[in-house]
């Protein structure tokens, strides 16, 4: 059986674990056009080659990050999305906020 | 033996193991662990002990547990005086016999210790601070996750037709937890050692208590193991007292 590193958890089966789909920089709401938030959320590159996916370990319901070539099936690197988010996007307050600003 | 009250009719306290009446089926007597009835002998003691020492599934699911959440989960319990591991997947015995489990670097699950008398986790007057404390927030698992242990000298051999971890005491000592699926659902497995004999605890979602008793059960059979109940653990401590303890 495939096996995956979890950053959290070791290495484990790969039938612990569920594929989230491809990492994407999240374009700023505040400034992006509709089209580009549309890409963001809908649309998949599904590029050939080094990749960065979304992977889920579910016993632990931890989401991670994982560097894969799509064609060849090597993982390069597992790591925790808190390498890439410092904080949480909070859409609710930071719309709340912009209403009242206007 | 235990001080625990004797539960004639488990059917008569607020809250019973899913599985009770399974176990008063095959004949169990209860006993009452706060308002839990928690089935103590399912043969005799020397039966039951004997069991335990190969290999035994027992319900745990009376004893009290707990946890805590968020960020500022760390830090409220320490100002609490538990012991933390310092790591996700460690858990760390306290000197009043509560078992605490890191499983991830902010929550932790909190378990009663075997003897049911230190149940009382937090004051009522630390849980009604802990709404304001920073991002720190209690965990209710009473309700959300089963506990089993399988305990004896071929808990391991037998967990290796369930589970793809090595729970081999060199791979998996005392005091390790993982995470992981045993026969097809998400478990939590931490190692606690009754003195010399292993013992392996094992949460999962509570609506699957009896599919995961019954499948234990049927890979125990090749090795004889079988039901036992808390008192055989109370035995196993006693007479191989834990030098941690």
């Amino acid at each position: 059986m495939k096996q995956l590193r979890c950053p959290l958890n070791g290495l484990r089966n790969i039938s612990e674990f569920i594929y989230g789909g491809e990492y994407h920089d999240v374009p700023d709401y505040r400034s992006c056009s509709s089209r580009d938030w549309s890409e963001h959320v809908f649309f998949a590159e599904t590029k050939a080659g080094w990749v960065i996916e979304w992977w889920c370990h579910l016993p632990t319901s931890y989401w991670f990050l994982v560097e894969r070539n799509t064609v060849s099936d090597e993982i390069r690197r597992s790591f925790p999305s808190s390498d890439l988010y410092q904080e949480r996007v909070d859409f609710s307050r930071a719309l709340a906020r912009e209403k009242q600003s206007e | 033996m235990s001080e625990l009250p004797v539960v004639q009719d488990p059917g008569s306290l607020p809250r019973r193991s899913p599985l009770y009446r399974l176990h008063l089926a095959t004949g169990a007597s209860f006993r009452q662990v706060e308002d839990n009835a928690v089935p103590y002998l399912m043969a005799s003691l020397p039966g039951d002990t004997a069991t335990a020492r190969q290999l035994g599934l027992v319900d745990l699911c009376g004893l009290t547990k707990t946890g805590v959440k968020g960020p500022g989960a760390p830090a409220w319990l320490q100002q609490k005086r538990f012991q933390l591991p310092a790591e996700p997947n460690l858990a760390v015995l306290q000197p009043n016999g509560v078992l605490v489990a890191r499983l991830s670097f902010d929550e932790f699950l909190i378990l009663g210790d075997l003897k049911g008398q230190s149940s009382a986790f937090f004051d009522p007057e630390d849980i009604r601070l802990l709404d304001s404390a920073p991002q720190a927030y209690l965990l209710p698992r009473g309700d959300s996750h089963c506990w089993l242990g399988v305990v004896g000298a071929q808990a391991s051999k037998m967990l290796v037709k369930l589970c793809a971890i090595d729970l081999g005491s060199e791979q998996f000592p005392d005091f390790v937890i993982a995470q992981t699926i045993i026969a097809d659902i998400s478990v939590i497995v931490i190692r606690h050692d009754l003195g010399l004999t292993p013992c392996f605890y094992l949460l999962a979602d509570i609506a699957s208590t009896e599919y995961l008793w019954e499948v234990l059960l049927d890979a125990m059979l090749e090795f004889v193991g079988g039901g036992v109940g808390l008192a055989a653990l109370h035995t196993l401590l006693e007479q191989e007292p834990v030098s941690a303890m």
